[in-house]
């Protein structure tokens, strides 16, 4: 564990420049993700959520009614994904200007059991749509998404080099000292290294899950690659389906062929990322945390109505899904979202305080900022 | 430049276990609570709660000084 001066100083530096890089992006993305944390609940007040009630047993409406009414509802656009509320009886059809864009779309939404239309807020309006772009992106899109990447990645190393620096530091001190009776310097180092080491493992979990999150769209690439010209294989050379079997008809083809306790989750049409030229893809999910996020997709041939095959995710794709919860903390009920809350808290108040160690530097000569990680935190800046 | 203080601690120095003892608990008491509310709920709920709060009980303890004396 002992490490020479040298060694020291050089994980010192490491520490200080990456943070210095990423500090300003972490303190964004932990402000904005604050009010993310309890995105359902803000959806709740003002989406189409509000209106409905939920029902136990679940919907049997026509899809097929539900599509035909967003196409009519949006004449220029063609419909891409349909999903399934996991908690209430509402079904989402998403249309879009063509089947791969990703940034013109509609969002309607229907009555599960009637079918009929649920008027709601534009999905990419208001206070929340801003807050998530600008998490994610930095409202610039996939390369605003990848850059964020690279940030995670600087992220990672200023924590592992923050934790190499914390053990000649902590030497001659108790874990979890916080010296308030010496100078703001020694508090505010003190209480950086505390709250630090001690949410650790969590910073680390949502660190790189978000890493993950911002790789979505290469791993979906990889997917397609990977496991989708699988399926179009047998179809080389065949066009792609002009007129679309009855999605009703698929649904309920990819239902029969379902293992039980699986619930539908959504459908891609064919020509979309997730899913292939001649396919819908039709996804199932479970029922626990964890299995609810680990869809199975079945694809049905677009033309016949019937089932080519269902399969199970491969472990990148699982492993972004995975991500999801794990990054919002919205998976164990409201008691789990306010301790993220405070957790994200407490990671403001890490940023924070190592802010103030280097916006403080110049009254401290480096020498003496190593030696005061080599003596074991004990010698006291000169005020 | 003073260096107040080094002389009554000089004698104390810890090993790597002793300093990351605690860090590591902590740190595996974290992982059992992100992974046990996204195993099932009720119960592996609680457990979540309880293990990630004392997070912050240790965070909220320390700043108020515990090992002050």
């Amino acid at each position: 564990m002992a490490l020479s001066q040298t060694g020291i100083r050089r994980w010192y530096l490491v520490h200080k420049w990456t943070s210095l890089i990423c500090t300003a992006f972490l303190l964004l993305l932990c402000v904005t993700g604050l009010p993310l944390i309890f995105h359902h609940e803000i959806e709740e007040l003002t989406g189409a959520h509000s209106s409905i009630e939920q029902v136990a047993g679940g919907g049997t409406a026509s899809l097929d009614t539900m599509v035909e009414d967003a196409k009519r509802r949006a004449p220029a656009q063609v419909p891409g994904f349909l999903f399934w509320d996991s908690e209430k009886p509402l079904v989402a059809v998403v249309t879009a200007s063509s089947l791969t864009d990703q940034q013109n779309i509609v969002i309607h939404y229907y009555d599960a059991r009637s079918g009929a239309h649920v008027p709601a807020p534009p999905h990419d309006e208001g206070v929340m749509a801003f807050l998530l772009d600008l998490h994610k992106s930095l409202l610039m899109g996939l390369p605003g998404t990848l850059f964020l990447g690279l940030i995670g990645l600087i992220f990672a190393v200023a924590v592992v080099s923050g934790v190499v620096v914390y053990a000649p530091f902590m030497r001659k001190l108790a874990f979890g000292t916080v010296r308030k009776d010496r100078s703001p310097r020694v508090r505010s180092l003190d209480t950086h290294n505390m709250v630090g080491i001690v949410t650790l493992g969590w910073v680390m979990v949502v660190g790189l899950t978000g890493l993950i999150l911002t790789m979505a769209t290469p791993i979906a690439l990889i997917w397609q690659i990977d496991e989708l010209s699988e399926i179009s294989a047998p179809y080389e050379g065949k066009p792609p389906p002009t007129r679309l079997a009855s999605l009703d008809t698929a649904v309920a083809a990819a239902r029969a062929a379902a293992p039980g306790g699986q619930k539908l989750s959504s459908v891609a049409w064919p020509g979309t990322m997730f899913s292939s030229k001649h396919h819908y893809m039709i996804a199932f999910s479970g029922e626990t945390p964890l299995t609810e996020r680990l869809i199975h997709p079945a694809f049905v041939d677009a033309e016949t109505g019937r089932l080519t095959e269902i399969r199970d995710m491969p472990w990148y794709v699982k492993g972004l899904f995975l991500s999801v919860p794990l990054h919002f903390g919205d998976y164990g009920g409201m008691p789990l979202k306010i301790i993220w809350a405070l957790l994200d808290i407490a990671a403001i108040v890490v940023l924070w305080t190592g802010l103030r160690l280097w916006f403080g530097r110049r009254r401290v000569p480096i020498e003496k900022r190593v030696e005061e990680l080599r003596g074991g935190g004990v010698p006291e800046p000169a005020e | 430049m003073s260096i107040n203080g080094t002389t009554k601690r000089k004698t104390l120095s810890q090993s790597g276990w002793q300093i990351f003892r605690w860090p590591l608990l902590m740190a595996l008491a974290n992982t059992v609570g992100l992974v046990t509310a996204l195993v099932g709920d009720g119960l592996y709920d609680l457990i979540s709660w309880a293990t990630l709060a004392l997070t912050l009980v240790v965070i909220v303890a320390a700043w108020r000084g515990w090992s002050a004396r």
